[in-house]
């Protein structure tokens, strides 16, 4: 967890906390995928020719949902990753700023 | 029986005939409009119609002898003239599934029950039945929960998209600009899911209908037959008259006819509806914006006011140095 060293910490919680959407969704679009997968027919019968058609588009958006999952993943992660280097950058930048005024 | 009575027979009885007469041109046009889509569902439809013909055929001779004798016990010797029995004959001919005196289907108007399902009438098609009625029961259990999704994906919506709200306090500049859009093209993508759970749900619907008419019909030509049936066995005993009979036999028919429409127009609706949902899965831009889901490509993660450029693409709204 960041530090509220120099003050920098609410912008990068911020984007932590928007990482943490992402994450909580990815997981929601996870389960709707899932939820989908379940809504299969045990039989077919007399509805052989609509049921196959069914599968081919619920299947379709059981593929989006698996890009969803990955993609709302890879928002986590790059938004998880610009926190951290903000933190980073901000520290040396101040650690710079210190530095500076001592040798003054 | 009286005379009037006897008259309106025969005009039951002939209304009945003309209704039969029709009814092989009826039914190998349905075939053939099966035929003409898909084998398996053209398959179930030989399957169904033959063994049902077929039984007609039987039964009708069966009413047809009882009326002769009934005919003949009256001592008119008349009835079975009335019946225009010539007629009668070429059009109940069984045996190659051509269609009596509408001829022209020929031998392959029907496809052989027997051939492609060990038997006229055969557990195939009471197969397809009994299993149909447990998709149906899970067509009508299924749309509710392609609501729930329309419901779930919907949330998911909600929850990303008021990014901007969330971050505009504390970040600004050209990336944070270009992750609202992200954001926006993310919840774009899972309400056009929920569309989708939505338009799955209201097809089901639809089908769930056209399956209880369907059905409905089934149900209808089965009791329609029993109670010809019933009628025709007590006529033989004398317990009815032919002419009641017959009229079980115009039911039956009519049940028949209904339940060969039901069919076409079932088989017409699958087609349909199923063809909307194979549509929206092929459709590359029915994903807007996709085909697929939206990657959220090329975001900045410059945070570094001091590099090369001199500027960040992320910009703290509260300046910390």
């Amino acid at each position: 967890m960041p530090t509220d060293y120099d003050g920098y910490s609410v912008e990068s919680d911020a984007l932590l906390d928007e990482a943490k959407v992402w994450e909580d969704q990815a997981l929601a679009i996870e389960q709707v995928g899932k939820y989908m997968g379940s809504l299969t027919f045990t039989r077919t019968g007399v509805f052989s020719h609509f049921i196959p058609k069914y599968y081919t588009l619920a299947h379709a958006l059981m593929d989006r949902c698996s890009e969803g999952v990955r993609y709302m993943a890879d928002n986590r992660d790059t938004l998880i990753y610009i926190a951290n280097l903000y933190e980073r950058t901000e520290m040396r930048l101040a650690q710079g700023i210190r530095y500076a005024e001592e040798r003054r | 029986m009286g005379d009037g009575d006897a008259a309106a027979a025969v005009e039951r009885i002939r209304t009945a005939l003309q209704e039969f007469e029709k009814m092989p041109a009826r039914a190998d046009s349905a075939y053939r409009h099966a035929v003409g889509k898909v084998d398996d569902a053209s398959e179930i439809l030989g399957v169904l119609v033959e063994p049902l013909r077929m039984a007609i055929v039987r039964v009708k001779k069966m009413i047809d002898d009882t009326i002769r004798e009934i005919d003949t016990g009256l001592g008119r010797g008349g009835l079975a003239a009335m019946f225009n029995g010539g007629s009668l004959a070429s059009t109940f001919t069984v045996g190659d599934g051509a269609g009596g005196t509408t001829g022209s289907p020929g031998a392959g108007g029907f496809r052989g029950a027997g051939s492609t399902s060990g038997g006229p009438g055969g557990p195939d098609l009471l197969d397809q039945l009994m299993d149909g009625l447990d998709a149906l029961a899970e067509l009508k259990r299924y749309d509710d929960h392609w609501l729930r999704i329309r419901n779930q994906a919907a949330t998911v919506a909600g929850r990303i998209e008021p990014a901007e709200k969330r971050l505009s306090r504390y970040w600004d500049g050209p990336a944070a600009k270009s992750y609202y859009g992200i954001v926006g093209d993310q919840g774009r993508a899972a309400r056009q899911v929920g569309e989708l759970a939505v338009k799955i749900a209201t097809t089901m619907q639809t089908m769930s209908e056209y399956g209880d008419y369907f059905y409905g019909a089934v149900a209808t030509f089965i009791v329609a037959m029993i109670g010809f049936l019933a009628a025709a066995i007590s006529a033989l005993f004398g317990v009815v008259t032919a002419p009641a009979a017959i009229g079980f036999l115009v039911g039956a028919l009519t049940a028949f006819v209904a339940i060969t429409q039901a069919y076409v127009i079932f088989f017409d609706k699958q087609d349909a509806l199923g063809g909307v949902l194979e549509a929206e899965a092929g459709n590359p831009t029915g994903f807007d914006p996709g085909p697929s889901w939206p990657k959220a490509s090329n975001l900045s993660t410059d945070v570094d006011p001091n590099d090369k450029d001199k500027k960040a693409d992320w910009i703290p709204v509260r300046p910390t140095h």
